[in-house]
């Protein structure tokens, strides 16, 4: 009477021989796959990122390094990134601040339009900047039905950038509230300590990796902003051109090399911003595993 | 401390959570508030903490009222269920919290911490991180934690829920020697009865916002006030139309006035057998025999007996659904 073999290796045994792709098949079937995935993973981004990035780096250094330098340094460029970096960051901090707010509000509290609240955070996505832009220039221009006007100043820029980043701070915040902390800020009020002493000293830590990595991404967007700034900024040169719109002049005169050179410098250090909120958020979330 | 509650009620969003519910824990005791899921003990623990606002009633501890007092004043030891630890914090900076919102010196904090910590026994792990110890480990710290600040009551929601069996009947028997060392009043929800049971002076059974009974487990065990609480301290079957736990029966042989049954199912558990009889008016009857008894008679199935009420509970107690009032 035939036996059904019981272990696994009576299975090995009663096998067929298996011709030589088998192990292809078993074995490498899988790594093909992962093969075919990363490979399109990686074209999708060459084709989205890399190509165009490397067409920027080229660009900028076609004259060598000395004219990138001087082209990405001269005066009005220096002043439109500096005016940039200021507002961005002016921008970043004050989000930071009412987006860890609005966040709160928003899982914490229970009111009526809640909801409605909740789909507005997104609604800087959702606009054409331009449409924000010209929406701001209407408002708070020199036809303000307020009589207010930032036109040109640049506290005007900053208002247009804290509406267009807005979400990035919220959206950040938002989740880690909504699960890490209530117990534990309920526990620490249950050892006698205050409502801004727990905010202090249980609230914030827990958010404060998410924060962090909401304000860099907020503040690399901020640097590159343009249709919501270049009404309200005015654009002028030395005062309140603000980086992106400078560009766009540089292309629009046929200077490409030096919008390239000045585009970089604002590529590089958006880059570093992201990659520095990153590393110190990763950091501080480690150690909470 | 005592704690009392009094017509405390409380719904969420329309639907009734707590019905008017009152209850006095002595000062030293160990209550355990016992029911299913769903029942309210968790609601009427954080009430009591000041975590969660009640509808209406009142809450006093040692006679003072404290309904409207906020959670950060009453000065109650809370250990959450999913143990609530703080994250960045390490084990020794958790254990000290309490004791820096009050200012106690660096030094004295020091000193408090290292002896909480050896009492539950984490000495070795002051410098990890929540994230790096069991969920026994963690247990332990949120219970240290909430001793920091010498509590006058201690409220445990689910302590040893999240662990597995093993852990759990340890950390059990640990926390009940440590609650009665350090001698204070402690309220803890479960709701497993065989832990309630075990660690308890004292047990509150909850059922859909209501108390079906409150006293001693043994009492409560032997005289059930409602079906509820009979069926959910333990297993119950009936003859006659009377319920009985399954080891109040014995089988015997036919004739003698017992209830004339036909055996259905023999189980057999290691040290006790379930012996399932069919009546002959169809009722099925669960006898539970010890293993001793199980083989001196040995029971087949289809084989015919009879079922009657052993003669040591007879004649002491009467039946277990007779109503009996529940002294405290």
């Amino acid at each position: 009477m035939p036996v059904a073999p019981t272990n696994s290796l009576d299975v090995e045994v009663a096998r067929p021989p298996q011709p030589w792709w088998s192990g292809l098949r078993s074995a490498g079937l899988d790594s093909a796959k992962s093969i075919t995935g990363k490979s399109l993973v990686v074209g999708y981004l060459s084709l989205l990122i890399l190509i165009p990035v490397a067409a920027l780096v080229d660009n900028a250094f076609k004259g060598g390094l000395g004219s990138f330098w001087s082209q990405a340094t001269s005066t009005e460029a220096l002043d439109a990134i500096k005016l940039t970096v200021l507002c961005s960051f002016v921008a970043a901090m004050v989000n930071a601040i009412a987006g860890t707010a609005t966040a709160y509000v928003l899982v914490r509290d229970r009111f009526i339009g809640r909801s409605a609240l909740n789909a507005i955070i997104d609604l800087p996505f959702a606009l054409p900047t331009v449409v924000a832009g010209i929406t701001f220039y209407t408002l708070y221009g020199p036809h303000s039905p307020f009589h207010v006007n930032i036109t040109g100043t640049w506290i005007g820029v900053t208002v247009a950038i804290m509406f267009v980043t807005l979400p990035f701070s919220v959206r950040s915040v938002e989740p880690v509230l909504e699960s890490l902390t209530i117990d534990a800020e309920a526990a620490a009020s249950t050892l006698g300590a205050s409502s801004f002493y727990v905010f202090r000293t249980i609230t914030l830590p827990a958010i404060m990796p998410a924060l962090l990595t909401g304000t860099g991404l907020a503040f690399a967007r901020a640097l590159g902003e343009y249709g919501s700034v270049v009404f309200i900024s005015n654009n002028i040169p030395y005062h309140s051109e603000i980086a992106s719109s400078y560009v766009y002049s540089l292309v629009s005169s046929g200077q490409n090399a030096a919008a390239a050179s000045v585009a970089m410098l604002l590529l590089v250090g958006a880059l570093c911003v992201l990659i520095v909120s990153n590393v110190v958020a990763r950091r501080l979330a480690r150690r909470r595993g | 401390m005592s704690v009392s509650y009094s017509g405390v009620t409380k719904s969420f969003g329309g639907r009734l959570v707590l019905d008017d519910i009152s209850d006095i824990v002595n000062e030293g005791e160990l209550t355990a508030l016992l029911g299913p899921s769903g029942s309210g003990k968790s609601t009427l623990l954080r009430i009591i903490a000041g975590l969660t606002p009640l509808d209406s009633g009142r809450v006093s501890l040692a006679g003072r009222d404290v309904t409207n007092t906020p959670a950060r004043d009453r000065h109650i030891g809370f250990c959450f269920q999913d143990y609530a630890p703080f994250r960045h914090l390490s084990l020794r900076e958790n254990v000290a919290y309490g004791l820096k919102v009050q200012h106690v010196a660096r030094a004295q904090r020091r000193e408090q911490v290292d002896e909480l910590l050896r009492l539950v026994r984490l000495e070795e792990f002051a410098d990890q991180y929540p994230h790096q110890l069991s969920g026994g480990q963690r247990q332990r710290m949120a219970l240290a934690r909430a001793l920091a600040i010498k509590p006058d009551v201690l409220l445990l929601d689910e302590p040893f829920a999240a662990l597995d069996a093993q852990v759990r009947a340890e950390l059990r028997s640990w926390v009940r020697t440590l609650q009665q060392e350090v001698g204070i009043t402690t309220i803890l929800v479960t709701h497993d009865q065989v832990e309630a049971m075990e660690i308890a002076d004292r047990l509150v059974i909850l059922n859909s916002g209501r108390i079906e009974q409150a006293g001693r487990p043994s009492f409560v065990y032997d005289h059930p006030a409602t079906d509820f609480v009979a069926s959910f301290l333990g297993p119950i079957t009936s003859i006659g139309g009377i319920s009985y736990r399954p080891h109040e029966l014995e089988i015997v042989s036919l004739g003698d006035g017992a209830e004339s049954a036909t055996v259905s199912e023999v189980i057999r558990l290691g040290f006790e057998v379930r012996v399932v009889l069919a009546g002959d008016d169809g009722t099925s009857t669960w006898v539970q025999l010890t293993h001793d008894q199980a083989k001196h008679l040995n029971p087949g199935v289809g084989q015919r007996y009879g079922i009657r009420v052993r003669s040591s509970k007879a004649s002491k107690d009467a039946p277990l659904s007779s109503n009996v009032d529940a002294p405290r």
